[in-house]
C-alpha cells in the first residue's frame, strides 16, 4: 500500500527505477572481487576471446564473422600458459590476420566446457564480469572526490550568497561567469598539461566546473526563503545567523538538494572519467575503467567481437541514467511535496 | 546605459579571469619551457620565456591585443595561422550539431509541451532523455564502427582542396549527427522547450488569441524567441565541451582536435590561443544574449 503510494508520487518509478541502478553499482562496487570467480587480473590464457556463456547471449549476438573468427583462433592455437612471454594485444590477435583460404575448411567445433566467464573473456583472458566489477569502483572513487568537491563548496557558498547578498552574490556571479565561458573539457586539458594526468585531480576540477550551478540553485531558494516567517521566527528567538543558515534553513527546508545534486554530480563524473579513460587520459592500464575496457577493445569490436566493447558501454550508460533518474525523481518528488 | 556598462564589465572580466587562470595553471608547472622545447635563445626571448611569469602575462597580454597570440612551440607557426586554418571547421560543426539537435528537438518539445500527460508525449520525452544520456564517446564508437564494419566508405582525413560535396560530406555529417543527438544538449532542448510551451499555453494572451481565432503561430513564436536563444547560449559551452570529445574520437581536424595535440606536447601558446578563443566565443554570445534580451523584453528596462 505505501509501496503503491510512493510510485504513484511524481518521480516515484524514477526514483525506484534510479535507486536500484545506483544500488546495484554500489554492490559490485564495495562487494567487488568476492562477487566473481575470476580476479580481473587473472589472465586465462587458454580463454582468449571466449564469448560469453549465457546460452541466450550466445546465440543472439555473436555474429557469423565473430564466430569464424574464433574458429580460426582455435586452428591457431594460442600460446598455452607456462610460456614466459605474455601475449599482448598484438600477439594475441595474430588469427585474426590469418589469410582467407584458412577458413575455407570446414572444422567440426569441438564442445566447449563452461570455464565460467559469464561474459565471456577478452583479448588477454582476463573475465570480461570481473572487469566491469573492478571497473564500477574506478567509477564511484573519484565521483566520490567530485561530489566532495562540489558539494563541499557549493553548498556554504550557495546558502551565504543567498542569505547575506551583496558582496558573496557578486563574488557567486563573478565565479560562475568565468566558469561558464569555458568548455569543460577545455579546462580539464588545461589541467592535464600542467599537472600528470591523475582521475583525482581532473576531478576536483570537474567538482569546481559544478559549484556555480549547485550554488546558483540553493542560493535562489535561500534568497526566496530568508524573508519568510520562520527565519525571523528563530532569529527573534535569540538564534544567531549560523544556526539559523545550517539548521533552520539549510537542513529543515534544503536537505532534498544535498542528495538531488550528490545524484547529478555523480552522473556527470562517471561521464567524465569513463570519456577520459577512453581517451587515455583518466585511468590508466593496469587499472580497469570501463572507458579503458572500451578503449582496448577497439581491434576486435571492428572484427564483429561485440562483447568486450558491448558491456562496459552498457554498464556505463546504466549508471549515468540510474543517477539522472535518481536526481530528476528526487527534485520531481520534492517539488511535488512543496507544493501540496 | 548602466545596463550596457555593467555587461561589458563582467563580459571583460571574465574573460581576463579565464585568461589569468589558464596562463598561471599552465605556467607554473615544473620545467622550464624552453628547455623542454629545446628553442634557440632569439625565440625563447621573442616569447619572453626568460621572464618571471607575472611579468610574462603582463607581455603575452599586450601582444594578445596587438593580435599577435605567440608562437607554437613545437613547429613554430604563429598561433593566428593555426586558429584560422582550424577554426572554420569546428564552427562548421558545433553550429551544424546545434541546428541538427534544435530541428529534432523542437517538434518534440512543443508536442510534449502541448500534451504532457499523453502517453506517446511521455515516451518520446523518455526516449529522448536516455538517449542524450549516452556518452558522446560510447556513441561516436558505436557509429563508427558501424560504418567501417558495414559499409567501409567514411572518410576519415579531411579532404584536400576547395569545398567539393561529396567527400566533405562524408567527413562532416557523423561527427555532427553524434554531437547533435549525444551530447545531452539535445534532452535539455526538449524539456526546457515542452516546459516554455506549457506555461505559455496556460497564459491569458494565449487564451485570448484562441478565442478570437487569431494565429496561435504568432503569439507563441514571438514570446520563445527570447527564451530559446538564451538556452542555446547557454548550452553553447557544453556543446564545445563535446567538440572536444568528438573531434578526438573522429580525427577530425578542428580546434578540439588541435588542443589535445598541443596538450599532450605542452605547446604553451596553442594551448593558451584556443582556451581564450573558445572563452571568446562562449561569452560573445552571452554578451549578445543580453543585449538581445534587454532590446526585446520591455520588463528589463525599468
Amino acid at each position: 500500500m505505501a509501496l503503491r503510494r510512493f510510485l504513484q508520487e511524481p518521480g516515484g518509478w524514477r526514483i525506484t527505477l534510479g535507486g536500484s541502478m545506483v544500488l546495484l553499482l554500489l554492490i559490485s562496487a564495495i562487494a567487488g572481487p568476492h562477487l566473481t570467480s575470476y580476479a580481473h587480473d587473472e589472465m586465462d590464457l587458454e580463454q582468449i576471446l571466449a564469448p560469453p556463456e549465457w546460452r541466450w547471449l550466445r546465440s543472439v549476438l555473436v555474429t557469423e564473422r565473430g564466430s569464424e573468427l574464433l574458429k580460426a583462433r582455435d586452428r591457431a592455437g594460442i600460446p598455452k600458459s607456462g610460456t614466459d612471454e605474455l601475449p599482448d594485444s598484438e600477439g594475441g590477435l595474430d588469427f585474426l590476420r590469418m589469410d582467407e583460404d584458412s577458413f575455407s575448411q570446414p572444422v567440426e567445433e569441438p564442445e566447449a566446457k563452461p570455464q565460467g566467464h559469464i561474459l565471456g573473456t577478452d583479448n588477454n583472458g582476463r573475465d570480461m564480469m570481473a572487469l566491469l566489477v573492478a571497473g564500477s569502483r574506478n567509477a564511484l572513487l573519484p565521483g566520490l572526490v567530485a561530489c566532495l568537491v562540489a558539494l563541499g563548496v557549493g553548498l556554504p557558498l550557495g546558502l551565504i550568497a543567498g542569505f547575506y547578498g551583496g558582496l558573496p552574490s557578486a563574488l557567486l556571479g563573478g565565479f560562475s561567469g568565468v566558469v561558464l565561458s569555458l568548455p569543460r573539457f577545455v579546462l580539464i586539458l588545461v589541467v592535464i598539461s600542467a599537472l600528470a594526468p591523475n582521475v583525482y585531480y581532473i576531478m576536483a576540477v570537474l567538482g569546481l566546473t559544478l559549484v556555480p550551478r549547485i550554488s546558483e540553485h540553493i542560493a535562489s531558494r535561500v534568497r526566496s526563503q530568508a524573508g519568510s516567517g520562520f527565519v525571523t521566527a528563530a532569529r527573534e528567538g535569540g538564534l544567531d545567523d549560523i544556526s539559523i543558515l545550517t539548521k533552520h534553513i539549510f537542513w529543515y527546508q534544503n536537505r532534498a538538494l544535498l542528495f538531488i545534486h550528490f545524484a547529478l554530480v555523480m552522473a556527470e563524473s562517471i561521464l567524465v572519467e569513463t570519456t577520459l579513460s577512453y581517451l587515455q587520459f583518466g585511468t590508466k592500464a593496469p587499472d580497469v575503467s570501463w572507458g579503458n575496457i572500451i578503449e582496448g577493445s577497439r581491434m576486435t569490436f571492428f572484427s564483429g567481437i561485440y562483447w568486450i566493447t558491448f558491456f562496459p558501454a552498457a554498464a556505463i550508460v546504466m549508471a549515468i541514467l540510474g543517477f539522472f533518474y535518481l536526481g530528476d525523481g528526487l527534485s520531481a518528488r520534492m517539488a511535488y511535496r512543496e507544493g501540496k | 546605459m548602466k545596463f550596457a556598462i555593467r555587461t561589458i564589465v563582467l563580459f571583460t572580466g571574465s574573460l581576463l579571469c579565464v585568461a589569468v587562470l589558464v596562463f598561471f595553471i599552465i605556467g607554473l608547472t615544473p620545467g622550464n619551457i624552453a628547455e623542454i622545447h629545446n628553442l634557440a635563445p632569439a625565440t625563447a626571448e621573442r616569447l619572453h620565456l626568460d621572464k618571471p611569469l607575472p611579468l610574462r602575462f603582463v607581455l603575452w597580454l599586450s601582444d594578445f591585443l596587438h593580435a599577435d597570440f605567440g608562437l607554437s612551440l613545437v613547429d613554430g607557426t604563429p598561433v593566428s595561422q593555426l586558429l584560422a586554418r582550424y577554426a572554420p571547421p569546428t564552427v562548421l560543426l558545433t553550429f551544424g550539431s546545434l541546428f541538427l539537435s534544435f530541428l529534432i528537438a523542437l517538434p518534440m518539445g512543443v508536442m510534449l509541451g502541448l500534451h504532457p500527460n499523453s502517453r506517446w508525449g511521455k515516451l518520446a520525452g523518455l526516449v529522448v532523455y536516455t538517449v542524450s544520456s549516452v556518452p558522446v564517446f560510447v556513441l561516436g564508437y558505436m557509429v563508427l564502427a558501424v560504418v567501417f564494419g558495414v559499409f567501409e566508405f567514411y572518410v576519415t582525413t579531411p579532404p584536400e582542396g576547395p569545398f567539393r560535396f561529396w567527400p566533405w560530406v562524408g567527413y562532416y555529417i557523423l561527427p555532427i549527427a553524434v554531437l547533435a543527438i549525444g551530447n545531452g544538449t539535445m534532452g535539455q532542448f526538449v524539456r526546457f522547450i515542452a516546459m516554455e510551451v506549457q506555461g505559455l499555453n496556460g497564459a491569458y494572451f494565449i487564451q485570448a488569441a484562441r478565442a478570437r481565432g487569431a494565429s496561435l503561430f504568432r503569439h507563441f513564436f514571438k514570446s520563445m524567441v527570447l527564451p530559446m536563444f538564451s538556452i542555446v547560449v547557454a548550452n553553447l559551452a557544453v556543446l564545445l565541451g563535446g567538440v572536444v570529445v568528438v573531434e578526438r574520437i573522429f580525427n577530425f581536424h578542428g580546434l578540439g582536435w588541435l588542443s589535445w595535440e598541443a596538450t599532450l606536447k605542452r605547446d604553451f601558446y596553442v594551448v593558451m590561443g584556443i582556451t581564450i578563443f573558445m572563452a571568446l566565443a562562449v561569452r560573445s554570445f552571452m554578451l549578445a544574449n543580453d543585449f538581445l534580451a534587454y532590446w526585446l523584453d520591455p520588463r528589463r528596462r525599468s
